[in-house]
Parts: C-alpha cells; sequence; structure tokens
C-alpha cells in the first residue's frame, strides 16, 4: 500500500508542477513538458519511498507487510500509468480535436454554428489549413518526416517508418481503417 | 497478497482484451468507446473468482502475507488503471490526425507523398465532418436548423475542457498558429 500511496502523491505533485511551470514559462512544446517533469520526479518517486518509514505514518502495520521491492515498483508502474493518463487527457480531451469542435459550438451560446462556420474557423485569413499548417512542420521539427525544401515533399525517416509500421499494424489488430 | 492481486490484474486484462481484439474482428462494433467498456464490466466478477483460485506458488504466498480484501482491492485497482491505458493506446491508434499522416506517407509510392495529395485524401473538411457525425452519434451535439448545438453531455465536456486548458495554459487547436 506504500507505493500505492507515494504514487498518488507524487502524481499529484508532477500535475500540480506542470501546470506551475506552463503559467512561469512560454510553453512551446507541451509534450516536452510532460516528459521531462516527468524524469524530473521519477527519482523524488524513489527518495519519497525510501525516506518515509513502512507505514508512511498514517498505515496500519498490517498494510505495509508486502515486499519492498514488488511494492516499490508496483507504485512506480502506477505512477507511469497515471502520468501517461494525465497526458493523454491533455493532448487527447484538453487539446483534443473533438473537444476543440465542441468549444467552438458552446463559444456560439444558443446561436449554433454551421459546418462550414467551424471548418473556416480552422483556417487562416490566408486560405491554408491550420492543421496541416502546423502538423507537417512539427513532424518535420520532431525527426519524422523530411520535408524536401525544393518540392515540399514529405518523406519518413527511419523513426517515422518505425511509427507508422507500429501504427499501421495496431490498426490491423484492431481491424480499424484509416481513421483520423 | 500484492502478488495474487497483480497477478489477477493483468491475466483478466489479458482475457478481456484478446476477446476484445476477437470480437473486433468477427462483428465491428459502431461504438468502440461502448463496446470496450462492456467488456471490461463484464469481466469485473472475473477478477474476484481469479482472485480467489490463483494459483500461487507457496514460496510466493508466504513472502507476501496481506489481507484478502486489500489484496482483492490492488486487483481491481491494477484492472481498472490496464482498462484506461487499453482504452487510450485505442484512441491514439483510431483518432490521431498525426499517426494517419504517417501511415498515409508510409503507405505512399517510395514512402514519400505531397501534401497536396495527403489533403486531397484526408482534408480539413474530411477531418471535421467525420468528427461532427461521430460527436452527434455519441450525443455530444446536435442539428436544429442547420446549425450544430452543444447537448447536455457536451457542455459537460466542454467545461471540463475549458477548466484544463486554463489550468496547463494551453490553446485548443483552432487557436494554435
Amino acid at each position: 500500500m506504500k507505493g500505492l500511496l507515494i504514487s498518488f502523491l507524487v502524481l499529484a505533485g508532477y500535475v500540480l508542477s506542470v501546470a506551475v511551470t506552463a503559467h512561469l514559462v512560454r510553453v512551446e512544446r507541451y509534450s516536452k513538458l510532460f516528459f521531462s517533469m516527468f524524469a524530473a520526479w521519477i527519482p523524488l518517486y524513489f527518495v519519497a519511498y525510501f525516506a518515509t518509514p513502512a507505514n508512511v505514518w498514517v498505515l496500519p502495520d498490517a498494510w505495509s507487510r508486502v515486499p519492498v521491492k514488488l511494492d516499490l515498483m508496483y507504485g512506480f508502474v502506477l505512477f507511469a500509468f497515471n502520468m501517461h493518463s494525465v497526458l493523454d487527457f491533455f493532448f487527447g480531451v484538453a487539446g483534443g480535436f473533438s473537444t476543440g469542435l465542441l468549444l467552438e459550438i458552446l463559444r456560439t451560446r444558443r446561436c449554433g454554428i454551421t459546418t462550414e462556420e467551424i471548418i473556416a474557423k480552422f483556417r487562416q485569413p490566408d486560405g491554408t489549413d491550420k492543421i496541416y499548417a502546423w502538423r507537417l512542420p512539427r513532424l518535420a521539427e520532431t525527426g519524422y518526416i523530411v520535408m524536401d525544401p525544393a518540392s515540399g515533399d514529405c518523406r519518413l525517416t527511419a523513426k517515422g517508418a518505425g511509427a507508422a509500421r507500429i501504427a499501421w499494424l495496431a490498426k490491423k489488430i484492431f481491424n480499424l481503417g484509416m481513421g483520423g | 497478497m500484492l502478488t495474487r492481486g497483480i497477478l489477477t490484474a493483468v491475466s483478466v486484462s489479458l482475457a478481456w482484451i484478446l476477446l476484445h481484439l476477437l470480437a473486433m474482428h468477427i462483428r465491428p462494433a459502431r461504438n468502440h468507446f461502448n463496446a470496450m467498456l462492456a467488456n471490461y464490466l463484464l469481466s469485473l466478477p472475473l477478477v474476484f473468482l481469479v482472485y480467489r483460485w490463483f494459483p500461487l506458488p507457496a514460496e510466493a504466498a508466504t513472502a507476501d502475507p496481506g489481507s484478502f480484501g486489500l489484496g482483492l482491492f490492488h486487483a481491481y485497482l491494477l484492472h481498472l488503471l490496464l482498462f484506461f491505458q487499453y482504452v487510450e493506446f485505442f484512441y491514439h491508434v483510431e483518432r490521431s490526425v498525426t499517426v494517419r499522416f504517417l501511415v498515409m506517407i508510409l503507405l505512399a509510392r517510395n514512402r514519400t507523398a505531397h501534401p497536396a495529395d495527403i489533403q486531397q485524401d484526408y482534408s480539413l473538411e474530411d477531418m471535421i465532418t467525420r468528427r461532427l457525425a461521430d460527436l452527434e452519434q455519441n450525443r455530444f451535439i446536435e442539428k436544429r436548423d442547420g446549425r450544430w448545438h452543444n447537448r447536455a453531455k457536451g457542455v459537460l465536456v466542454t467545461l471540463v475542457t475549458a477548466v484544463a486548458l486554463w489550468f496547463f495554459r494551453s490553446k485548443p487547436q483552432s487557436e494554435r498558429l
């Protein structure tokens, strides 16, 4: 139970530290923030585990009688799972495409909004597509593709091909279409 | 009992996930989340049964004593977290626009594609229209006189989204450029 308790305390610290950092500095890439904070909190989890007594001052003694290594790794795995869930909540819900659409609809209050008006919100004034305009350059920046400056063609790097193959295999296993 | 709980959670999760994958090939669900949730809920009684009768070696049982109830709690907790991980992985694969781009380039000739070709196959209009249809099917929004409105469920999700955006000081996708 100690591993579980420490992992939830560390998770709370992790989430708060990400939020505080986001308010103090201008964040260009949230993925870097989430992962670097996770890397920083990993040793803190282990320090907290070993620096505290077996019952963490509050647990009944019976709850503390577990193999230490098992309990330690169990708590760490729970922390990692929950960190992943927080990350997915941020990118999938808070920053998700569908929730973005819901937000645009809600902003119209009782007027409602047509499909065409929603689409217009995802275009820049010059008509370029906001989704493609940042995603493809971001894939190039993070090393998944290479964009030919002359032709504009996008080619997968080894990293991109690896990620794409895993995704394609997963789509086959789940029996999904192209999705997106 | 923690050992028993962990092994129970992992084995029951693997079993229902494999069954779910099989079902996806035999009779694909229209609503993937409801299908995953239904399979997860059906697996809950199995957690108790497997935990009760899991064949743990005597050594492991001696090294890891503890109450039956506490071990069962860990079994259910880890089983729930594994469900979350599975659902999240599923939606990474199914919903991600970026993942779709990578796969489209992978399947293109010489694994090279021009953005205009990608956009032709999967335009902004396609992305939005498809998502609006899914949101309508899942009762987050409704259409009245040709205009979209949030339903109660949609309003709730949007409020949670707005709070999260404030909390992490982030912007929705339409404002990122």
